[in-house]
């Protein structure tokens, strides 16, 4: 029961945990080589463009951690609520609202300049939050799974933008000739997240890894990331322990739903300046936030890094594109069968949450 | 194992050549949406790969299948020492004004069909009021008893004042007391709310309806087989490019935008040395818009409405904008500008 | 001898689970290994049965050495075994079940009638009634026992291994079973029982096997040992009989009044008015099923009652919330373990931190003090006795009994006025079972008021100063000790009345 022992158990833990999604990114590179072989490409080649096209670079490498900031706050969405047995995938509308919200509250509010960028970023938060306690509050009341009210969530946030942005808010300083333009008015500098320094990467960035120490915190440092983690686990056991389980609900989901609105304002104020039609439904970041948190089993700071490496992959794959003609779907069939991997974890956890709960309620109506 | 290794010589073979002469040739990147059988995208494909022959440049389609690949495409197109990086729809504005701001001395950027803002990129759109105008007229040579016309578009805005102006005119120039309906479907893909604006339209009246709704547009030509069946007929046109086939005889014509032939005016200007930045918009008389079976073939005729007689006098009409003789000039704005609707 | 194990070592991990064990069945014979859980019974019979491979030592099985891969070499080779666990398909019938894997066929098909027909014939033989048709969802847990047995001989096996079969099964099913392994063993079959029950033990067996701590440290032939005598080489000391003094009246700390609990238009819970008082320890007596667990639940938060009062130390905390109810002066130890008790894929710390989760020194305004956790953890560990390597190592990695120790430690450092303790030893060894009992008394005497629910009759009997009777969610009767024998109390349980004579 000494130290060393404790330390050596966390270590083999940690190895364990990591194998599984590692094999799995190593195999999906190893059938991505042999698509990239049967079109009769080089795949080391292939392989080593793609690395420099997502790292090799300073513009490269600023467009991956730009890309990977929507996606590690999509992946924080889910680690907060997965982790606490609510398998929420409404990060995508959550993030859709949030960018949204950020591109209004940055473009029409009469505010001063300096309460610009926290008015926008609030409000991505806060329509974040209420977007994501809605399917809490159908859960609680009305017994509809997560995966069902979530997934019908994200179409409505989607359809919903676009009317917006098409129609209603559409840029109003779109001149004849850009009528097809289905985004909102451009930020002004006030409200934008400026880049670090000129040519890196935008603040969203930052703040995105402030989130995920957040994140960390509140999972290893806190009573409520004590909760939630046993209401993950054994939600009969946390509710003998005395754990208010509708309490948690709700802040399990506001928070989950804070990360997503943010990770939308971040893309909306750090990349496109404004909110343009399809921006987070395309490009599927909450998706990839969440094969990245399952990649990384929740584990905050290892979403952080599987959310660079997925996004490496899409940014790389344009180089990889560009050099060595090699069509960009390579880089969606990696992803594909990452994600194939990781949606048998996924089910499993699913499943798992769904057996659990049904016990929990068979067990009282408390 | 043997044939893996032969292939690997090969290509390092056949890479080792290419990077020897990247040198002397010129490289263009196309960065657009995804092409598939989008004509729109396809036009300018064909006419970037036939004009390869021409100038022998090497090229690269840039295929951007999310939002957020238009940026890492632009970047990656600077970064990779393109020569000129051609973006086609509107989402190229934006990135290519930025860009062009960074390294718009060493790489031509130009833009198709949108207005980039920009004086680094070389921006192309068209007066797509003069085709409109076309189809306006068109209608009324084709059908000078009725007065009632039917318009079907995506969206409200002001984005798309210039095709209703150009149609409402042309209707207006042959049947001065027309009167027009106009049907919004608040989507570019959606083809129910045009196929249920269609058959209102025929109800109130209407026998010819202005097909200015996109990928909509299949719904009005569906109602118009189905009506057909029932004995009432109503005729539409397409969008951008050659819809009319011989499946459908009630599409008569397309109002065209040709993004091949823009492409080719792009190139061919990069290369003579002619290549200008800044808005260029382009007219029936650069022959990058028109109208199927007026300024260009098309699929299919339906000679029972479209007459020799109508054509020849749509013809007339296509001749006097392009040379000049007939001069639209479209209102600033919308609020200016009043119209009788039904 | 039908088989032989020599000198068989297994290491899990640091835990050396078998160490050099030897021992060996004769034919036509009933061998019981017994001992407390995690001394390695299991993990022989594993071992022998194809499950686990042993680090060394040697099998031999009618004469030959044997190496056995899997479950089925074992079978092959006529070892056939009974798991805790069943595994049977519930959408299918009993025959389907027993031909499973090895079908008779006619052509392509299975041959349904002939399966019944099979099964039938192996019924009558071994006296295993049984309806062949009969869906496994629609059989009680005592049937599916039977089928499982049937499934073995179904397979020829000579060599039956029962791994603690009584633990899941009702005391009449105990009895049949019971008659079933006389029987087999009657019809040529040798027999291997686990478990630590020794009546059972008693009852049927004709040579006895005690393991400890990997080791086989005594055999007996059962004609000439004794349960004592058994139940001190298990745990290594002689059990002291509990010296219980009488108890000292203190004041109410729970109670009970009215309380009725409704659901779906049945009544489980009808006018309960019970109440403990300081220094004693109250049993509820009652068959499984009579609405224990509902009126536990009802009155620890975990269920809404609906009608009547609780009162914990003088404080009405009807229908209050969990954490009301525990903070009003009130610890739970639940009746199962996995189910409500703890989080098998927590640590050992995180399932001792539970409900102190907001305390200090644990957390301050949210944020915790891994240190003190760890200590907290550690020390309990350590003065409950668990057996554990690490407070970090997971849940599910102790045996039942530490598990059980561990939530009974948690639970009993709380420090409340009212412990409730549901089936406190329910599945474990006699070791661990006289450790809570005495935690129970000591709390007892120190001025708690405990309500103990146990389906172990012994365990009331000997425990509680007063008992209540439950049957069909009514207090069907309240004796104090020494009032009433367990006859009596027997046939008020089962809905029976005294006769007053």
């Amino acid at each position: 029961m000494n130290n060393e022992r404790n330390w050596k158990r966390t270590l083999l833990a940690a190895v364990d945990t990591i194998t599984q999604p590692l094999i799995a990114v190593l195999i999906s590179f190893l059938l991505g080589a042999v698509v990239i072989l049967v079109i009769g490409k080089n795949p080391l080649l292939a392989y080593g463009e793609m690395i420099r096209g997502a790292f090799g670079k300073q513009v490269y490498l600023m467009n991956t951690l730009k890309r990977a900031t929507p996606i590690v706050m999509g992946g924080l969405a889910v680690c907060i609520a997965w982790r606490s047995g609510y398998e929420a995938m409404g990060g995508e509308g959550q993030m859709i609202l949030g960018a949204m919200a950020a591109a209004l509250a940055g473009y029409y509010l009469p505010l001063p300049a300096a309460l610009r960028i926290p008015a926008a970023l609030i409000a991505a938060a806060a329509v974040g939050a209420l977007y994501s306690m809605f399917s809490g509050w159908l859960f609680e009341k009305f017994d509809v799974t997560f995966v069902i009210s979530t997934l019908m969530l994200n179409y409505i946030a989607n359809y919903f933008a676009a009317y917006l942005c098409n129609y209603p808010l559409r840029d109003p300083d779109a001149n004849v000739y850009q009528m097809q333009n289905a985004q909102t008015g451009k930020l002004g500098p006030e409200a934008i997240l400026p880049p670090i320094v000129k040519g890196w990467v935008h603040w969203g960035f930052v703040l995105a890894i402030v989130a995920v120490l957040i994140t960390w915190f509140l999972f290893k440092k806190t009573s409520f990331g004590f909760k939630s983690r046993m209401g993950g686990l054994n939600p009969r056991f946390a509710l003998y322990g005395g754990i208010n389980a509708r309490k948690m609900l709700y802040l399990v989901m506001i928070l989950s739903g804070v990360m997503a609105g943010l990770g939308g304002a971040f893309e909306t104020m750090g990349s496109k300046s404004r909110y343009v039609d399809q921006m987070i439904f395309s490009t599927g970041y909450a998706w990839t936030g969440m094969v990245a948190a399952l990649l990384a089993n929740m584990n905050p700071i290892g979403t952080l890094a599987a959310s660079i490496l997925l996004a490496g992959l899409a940014v790389g794959g344009s180089t990889m594109m560009l050099n060595m003609d090699i069509p960009l779907e390579v880089c969606n069939i990696i992803e594909g069968i990452i994600t194939l991997f990781m949606s048998a974890r996924m089910i499993r956890i699913v499943a798992g949450n769904h057996r659990r709960r049904k016990q929990a309620k068979g067990g009282s109506e408390a | 194992m043997k044939k893996i290794v032969s292939l690997l010589i090969v290509f390092v073979l056949v890479l080792a050549t290419i990077g020897a002469c990247a040198e002397e040739t010129k490289k263009i990147a196309v960065i657009c949406d995804p092409v598939g059988v989008n004509a729109f995208l396809t036009q300018v494909v064909e006419k970037v790969e036939e004009l390869a022959g021409t100038y022998g440049y090497e090229y690269r389609i840039l295929e951007c299948s999310d939002t957020d690949k238009w940026q890492s495409s632009y970047d990656a197109a600077v970064a990779e020492e393109y020569d000129l990086i051609l973006g086609v729809g509107w989402q190229s504005a934006e990135y290519a004004a930025a860009k062009a701001e960074e390294a718009g001395d060493t790489i031509a950027f130009a833009v198709i069909d949108t207005d980039a803002g920009s004086d680094k990129v070389a921006s192309y759109s068209y007066n797509e009021e003069q085709a409109a105008y076309l189809m306006g007229a068109m209608a009324g040579y084709a059908f000078p008893n009725e007065t009632k016309f039917g318009y079907i578009g995506c969206f409200e805005g002001s984005g798309s004042f210039k095709y209703r102006w150009g149609f409402m005119e042309g209707v207006k120039s042959v049947i001065p007391d027309a009167q027009i309906t106009f049907n919004y479907t608040n989507s570019y893909a959606d083809p129910a709310p045009a196929y249920e604006f269609a058959k209102q339209q025929q109800a109130q009246g209407c026998t010819y309806i202005f097909g200015g709704a996109a990928a909509c547009n299949e719904g009005i030509f569906n109602a118009a087989l189905e009506l057909a069946q029932e004995g009432k007929y109503i005729y539409s046109i397409g969008q951008d490019t050659d819809m009319t086939r011989e499946d459908n005889p009630y599409i008569l014509s397309s109002q065209l935008k040709n993004t091949g032939v823009t492409a080719g005016i792009i190139i061919d200007a990069y290369f003579d040395g002619t290549l200008e930045n800044g808005l260029h918009v382009l007219e029936m008389k650069d022959n990058a818009i028109g109208a199927t079976h007026i300024t260009a073939e098309g699929a299919y005729l339906n000679s029972e409405i479209l007459t020799d007689e109508v054509i020849a006098q749509c013809k007339a009409v296509a001749d006097a904008i392009a040379s000049g003789e007939l001069v639209l000039e479209m209102p600033a704005s919308e609020d200016e500008y009043t119209f009788p609707i039904f | 001898m039908i088989f032989e194990m020599k000198h068989i070592t297994k290491t899990y991990d640091t835990v050396v689970a078998n160490d050099d064990v030897s021992l060996h069945l004769n034919p036509g014979e009933i061998l019981s290994i017994v001992g407390e859980n995690g001394a390695g019974k299991s993990t022989i019979m594993k071992i022998l049965y194809g499950l686990e491979k042993p680090d060394s030592g040697e099998i031999i099985v009618g004469g030959a050495p044997r190496h056995f891969h899997n479950p089925s070499d074992a079978m092959a080779a006529g070892i056939g075994m009974v798991q805790q666990h069943f595994m049977l398909f519930e959408q299918m019938t009993v025959a389907e079940n027993i031909v499973f894997k090895n079908e008779l066929r006619k052509g392509l098909f299975m041959d349904m009638d002939k399966a019944v027909e099979t099964v039938r014939q192996l019924s009558d033989r071994y006296g295993l009634k049984i309806d062949p048709k009969a869906r496994i969802a629609d059989c009680p847990v005592g049937l599916r026992q039977r089928v499982e047995i049937l499934k073995i001989l179904y397979q020829n096996a000579e060599i039956i291994i029962f791994d603690e079969p009584s633990a899941v099964l009702t005391p009449l099913e105990v009895e049949a079973l019971l008659d079933t392994i006389r029987g087999l063993a009657k019809a040529g079959k040798s027999i291997v029982l686990i478990t630590h029950k020794l009546q059972e033990v008693m009852a049927v067996s004709d040579r006895v096997y005690v393991m400890r701590q990997g080791k086989v440290v005594a055999e007996r032939m059962a004609a000439e040992t004794d349960m004592e005598e058994l139940a001190m080489l298990m745990v290594g000391h002689p059990l002291a009989s509990y010296q219980i003094d009488p108890p000292v009246p203190g004041k109410t700390l729970l109670e009970t009044r009215d309380l009725c609990l409704v659901e779906n238009g049945r009544k489980v819970l009808s006018d309960i008015s019970l109440h403990v008082n300081a220094g004693e320890i109250v049993g509820i007596a009652g068959v499984s099923g009579n609405g224990q667990s509902e009126l536990i639940q009802c009155i620890t938060g975990l269920a809404r009652s609906t009608g009547g009062q609780v009162f914990v130390a003088g404080a009405d905390v009807t229908n209050r919330s969990v954490k009301a109810i525990r903070d009003a002066g009130l610890a739970h130890i639940s009746e199962d373990r996995y189910v409500w008790g703890s989080a098998t894929d927590g640590t050992l710390e995180e399932n001792t931190l539970m409900i102190r989760q907001d305390d200090a020194p644990f957390s301050k305004r949210g944020i915790v003090n891994h240190k003190s956790i760890r200590d907290y953890a550690v020390r309990l560990i350590k003065e409950f006795n668990v057996k554990a390597s690490s407070p970090v190592q997971k849940m599910r990695e102790l045996s039942g009994g530490n598990a059980q120790k561990l939530i009974v430690a948690r639970e009993m450092s709380l420090d409340t006025p009212v412990l409730i303790c549901c089936e406190p030893t329910r599945g474990i060894d006699i070791g661990a079972m006289e450790a809570i009992h005495r935690r129970m008394l000591q709390r007892r005497d120190q001025g708690s008021a405990i309500l103990l629910v146990s389906s172990e009759l012994t365990e009331i009997m000997s425990l509680s100063d007063r008992i209540y009777v439950i049957f069909e969610g009514k207090i069907v009767g309240e004796f104090t000790r020494g009032s009433m024998d367990d006859k009596h109390l027997g046939l008020l349980m089962v809905g029976g009345t005294i006769n007053h004579e």
